[in-house]
């Protein structure tokens, strides 16, 4: 009977390790009695000796040059390191060789190497490595050698010997001192990161591999892209780097502020590994990390929270100009923070700091929020079964406000906030309707009453945000809103602040009715909407923005009445009042997010009704112009990241009326790929999921035409499984469904009559 | 030509139609690109089969839009590719000789070079390995992609998604096997 070989191996395997002289001992044991086994096993042991050359290909020479190999140190993403004894007679000197991967253009390297020797050979500091030679491994690939230093991974050291905070900032202090001396001598290191940095025995850090990154970039030649993007490390590379831009000093300094995030924190600043390249260029480019000290354990994260976190993301500044120009000025806040003086990245303009400060701390808040939810709510239980009624009063108001507004609010736009979510709005809910019964007559309460019910109204479901895709029960909040609301009104009949709430009010009810389908209704809300505010002498800025709102409501029904020469003057009296209010304040995100959707909506005119793709193209065009800002304005947004992608789907529908029929293909799986990872990561956010379903059998209509049948069956396939996993009570569903059913049919028709 | 970067994008959706795509211009271009290494005068470079696969890799991907977990995707076609090459070249050795053109030269060199580094015939070894894929699929793999596509353990392990360990011991009972089959 033949061994199974899959019991074989595991015993080779095994034995493998053992000492030879042992074997037959191991082998006693683990094949016992079977014969067999224990011959095949033994057979395949003595088949040739695994040092041999057979089938190895990257053999590693016993010799380079000069050196003796005497055992590998370790490998990274450039390659293999080893220990080598220089014993050519001359002198005895023990080496490090780095011997480069294959993929590099060896002459190119060698002859970068050839010109810059000169120049790395100089650099001698205590803290710098020295590169002594290099040349070609007879199989053709690039080496290295440099001083041999006898220490341990920075980020190891710092781990492993538990060092103070003020320890780990003296090491990066050398490490700047070091870097500043290499720009001294016209140096970039280029991959500066903590797998670089050793710390010697006596405690004193060692930078390797300098001006290493930029041998193994290709020079001017073409094909500069595709082997520079290799030299460098995701993780630590800064924005200008990873979008192939030229490098500077500043470029160091990012890399040594990714280097302090690390060791003063413990985590890197971005986990951007395995990403593509694409996303990590995103990542790098917009997205300001967490405040160090909001990672940070308990006592550095107090000792790191203002100057130090300063510090540091001032190094990690996007803009190489708004960064520390030199690595000694970043020391130098280092050492001033040591000394406990004032550091200068502190000396920015109010406005500056202000912005800053809310960038920094918004993750920091948000996770703050999740972590709280549960204790507030078991104290609110206690207060709610507690018997002092004036103070439970009190206690429930605060609290209500606490959940609905702030714990909602800073989670309402991180990615996978969903369930959080859910759970805010159900305590909520439990809290308002017992205040609501005691409201009474204060004007005061029912306002904030109203502004509650209507912010839960949309966490459930209002049809522009992310919601929980609970539309009824999301109107019946905003009932509830607009009764408070008109109460308030009533009782104050000239104040514009009550005027433009209730105009609000009715601007959400349009936008439920209009959500389900309710056209005649959706328009008698808006007029309304308009009457509320018409009915106060002057408008603040909020009611201007009801009177934007109500024509874009109006401007979207008449247009789906057919009356397109109505909806387009209606479209840009909306747009002009959102114009003025932008233009007012430029930092009314929330206005120039309007004036990007109606600009969407203007697209939509054109291409829809006057089948004017130019124009289309150009209002989206603006529309894609807001929207980049408003994401560069707020990075971490996922609203502002879905934007985009979803612009990309509808520049790709102009494209493809266009008659650009494979761009428009591309821009679409483009964007449908980047919506669908948003997707994995709040996989219940279900506006996202609908469109994506539409646009996956869009792409599977496109594809068809195209006669790429195999294609267009999996994107209508993938559409079918977005679209099984929606609200099947919400009334957008079912159209949605049938129109891929249909699309499916089609594509599995042709794909018959193709056979 | 098609877009490889596209297809290898598409591919690692789980599109299986786009790894077909991509087999007919990765053939050529790794033909193409034996022919040119030599042309080029490179006399301290061996030519060997892996270096050929790499060179593919810069010359068709944009490496700006692919992540590195796709660089070993590709790199595990490509040794797919390099192995039927040289295995259909080996096969007609004798009759292209006659012909003496350029292709052959630079095909023979790559085979050579894999054949005195590797110790092995390629005809011999691709019979091996089929042979061991009906023991152990994944071990016949994990020779395909070190031997012809010059992967690292890393990038092997990264490939197949299992474990440095896992390669590592695979690898050494697989050549043994080899070893054993081919003396």
């Amino acid at each position: 009977m033949p061994v199974d070989y899959a019991r074989v191996k595991v015993i080779v395997a095994d034995a493998l390790d053992v000492p030879p002289p042992s074997r037959a001992a191991f082998l006693d044991t683990r094949c016992g009695a079977d014969a067999a086994l224990r011959r095949e096993v033994e057979s395949l042991l003595s088949a040739g000796d695994l040092d041999g050359p057979f089938l190895e290909l990257d053999q590693i020479p016993d010799r380079l040059g000069p050196y003796r190999i005497v055992s590998e140190i370790g490998s990274g993403g450039m390659g293999a390191v080893f220990a080598a004894e220089r014993d050519d007679g001359e002198f005895e000197q023990r080496v490090a060789i780095k011997i480069i991967k294959r993929g590099l253009d060896t002459a190119a390297v060698l002859r970068r190497f050839v010109a810059e020797r000169q120049i790395l050979a100089r650099l001698t500091h205590p803290n710098i490595t020295r590169l002594l030679d290099g040349g070609t491994t007879p199989d053709g690939r690039p080496y290295f050698a440099m001083e041999y230093i006898e220490g341990e991974p920075i980020g190891d050291y710092c781990r492993a010997g538990k060092l103070s905070l003020d320890a780990r900032i003296d090491l990066l202090i050398a490490v700047c001192d070091a870097v500043e001396y290499a720009h001294h001598n016209l140096v970039l290191h280029r991959d500066i990161k903590a797998g670089n940095i050793l710390v010697a025995r006596d405690g004193s850090p060692k930078l390797l591999d300098f001006g290493i990154a930029k041998l193994l970039e290709d020079d001017d030649d073409a094909q500069q892209t595709a082997v520079g993007a290799r030299a460098w490390t995701p993780t630590a590379a800064s924005p200008e780097q990873v979008r192939g831009e030229p490098l500077s000093t500043a470029s160091d300094v990012y890399a040594l502020g990714v280097l302090a995030y690390e060791l003063l924190t413990g985590r890197a600043p971005y986990d951007v590994s395995g990403q593509p390249h694409e996303h990590v260029v995103r990542i790098v480019s917009a997205f300001m990390p967490p405040a160090p000290s909001a990672i940070a354990d308990g006592r550095d994260s107090r000792r790191l929270r203002g100057d130090l976190d300063q510090v540091i993301l001032k190094a990690l500044e996007k803009s190489p100009g708004d960064r520390y120009q030199r690595a000694a000025e970043f020391a130098e806040d280092l050492r001033r923070f040591r000394l406990r003086l004032p550091v200068s990245a502190r000396r920015g303009g109010r406005a500056y700091r202000a912005r800053k400060f809310a960038a920094r701390h918004k993750r920091s808040l948000a996770i703050a929020a999740v972590a709280t939810i549960a204790i507030v709510g078991s104290v609110g239980r206690a207060l709610y079964e507690g018997r002092v009624a004036d103070r439970r009063f009190r206690d429930l108001r605060e609290l209500a406000d606490t959940f609905v507004f702030e714990f909602y609010d800073s989670i309402a736009t991180l990615p996978g906030s969903t369930p959080a979510r859910e759970l805010v709005i159900r305590r909520g809910l439990e809290y308002l309707d017992r205040l609501s019964k005691d409201a009474g007559s204060d004007l005061d309460l029912k306002r904030e009453l109203a502004q509650a019910y209507e912010r839960i109204g949309v966490a459930q479901g209002s049809f522009h945000d992310a919601n929980l895709g609970k539309t009824s029960d999301a109107r019946a909040n905003f009932e509830k809103s607009l009764a408070l609301f008109e109460a308030v009104s009533r009782g104050r009949p000239n104040d514009p602040a009550a005027a433009a709430d209730l105009g609000e009010a009715y601007l959400r009810m349009a936008a439920v009715t209009d959500f389900a389908g309710h056209r005649a209704d959706a328009e008698a809300f808006d007029r309304r909407a308009l009457d509320a505010i018409a009915r106060t002498p002057a408008l603040d800025s909020k009611g201007q923005l009801v009177f934007a709102m109500a024509n874009f409501g109006l401007a979207e029904i008449l247009a789906s009445a057919g009356k397109i020469q109505d909806a387009l003057e209606t479209r840009n009296r909306s747009i002009s009042a959102l114009q003025v209010l932008t233009a007012k304040s430029p930092d009314d995100w929330q206005a120039l997010h309007y004036l990007a959707q109606s600009y969407k909506r203007l697209m939509s005119l054109y291409f829809s009704q006057l089948k004017d793709n130019d124009r289309a193209a150009a209002a989206l065009a603006l529309a894609m112009s807001i929207d980049q800002r408003l994401a560069a304005h707020d990075p971490s947004s996922a609203v502002s990241a879905l934007d985009l992608a979803t612009d990309q789907g509808l520049m790709a529908t102009i494209k493809h009326r266009a008659g650009e029929a494979d761009a428009s293909i591309d821009l679409m799986r483009q964007s449908i790929g980047a919506r669908r990872a948003m997707l994995a990561v709040d996989s219940r956010n279900f506006r996202l999921r609908s469109l994506l379903a539409q646009d996956s059998g869009k792409l599977g209509t496109w594809l068809r035409e195209q006669h790429r049948l195999l294609e267009a069956r999996d994107a209508v396939q993938q559409g079918l499984e977005l679209a099984a996993g929606l609200n099947p009570d919400n009334p957008d569903t079912t159209p949605i469904l049938k129109a891929l059913q249909t699309e499916a049919a089609a594509t599995a028709s042709a794909l018959r009559a193709r056979r | 030509m098609p877009n490889i970067t596209a297809l290898l994008s598409r591919a690692q959706q789980g599109d299986k139609a786009a790894l077909d795509d991509m087999l007919p211009t990765l053939y050529e271009e790794l033909h193409g690109l034996a022919h040119l290494y030599l042309s080029r005068e490179r006399s301290n470079h061996t030519l060997q089969p892996t270096a050929l696969v790499n060179e593919a890799y810069l010359r068709l991907i944009d490496q700006r839009q692919i992540d590195w977990r796709n660089r070993a995707h590709f790199l595990g076609i490509a040794a797919q590719v390099m192995r039927r090459v040289l295995l259909h070249h080996a096969e007609h050795r004798d009759a292209l000789k006659r012909g003496g053109d350029a292709e052959r030269v630079s095909l023979d060199e790559a085979l050579d070079c894999l054949e005195r580094h590797a110790v092995v015939d390629v005809r011999l070894l691709d019979a091996a390995m089929a042979k061991l894929a009906a023991e152990d699929e994944r071990q016949a793999r994990i020779v395909e992609l070190r031997v012809f596509g010059g992967l690292t353990i890393q990038e092997t392990a990264e490939v197949l998604g299992i474990s440095d360990a896992t390669v590592k011991r695979e690898w050494r009972v697989a050549r043994l096997w080899l070893r054993r089959e081919l003396s």
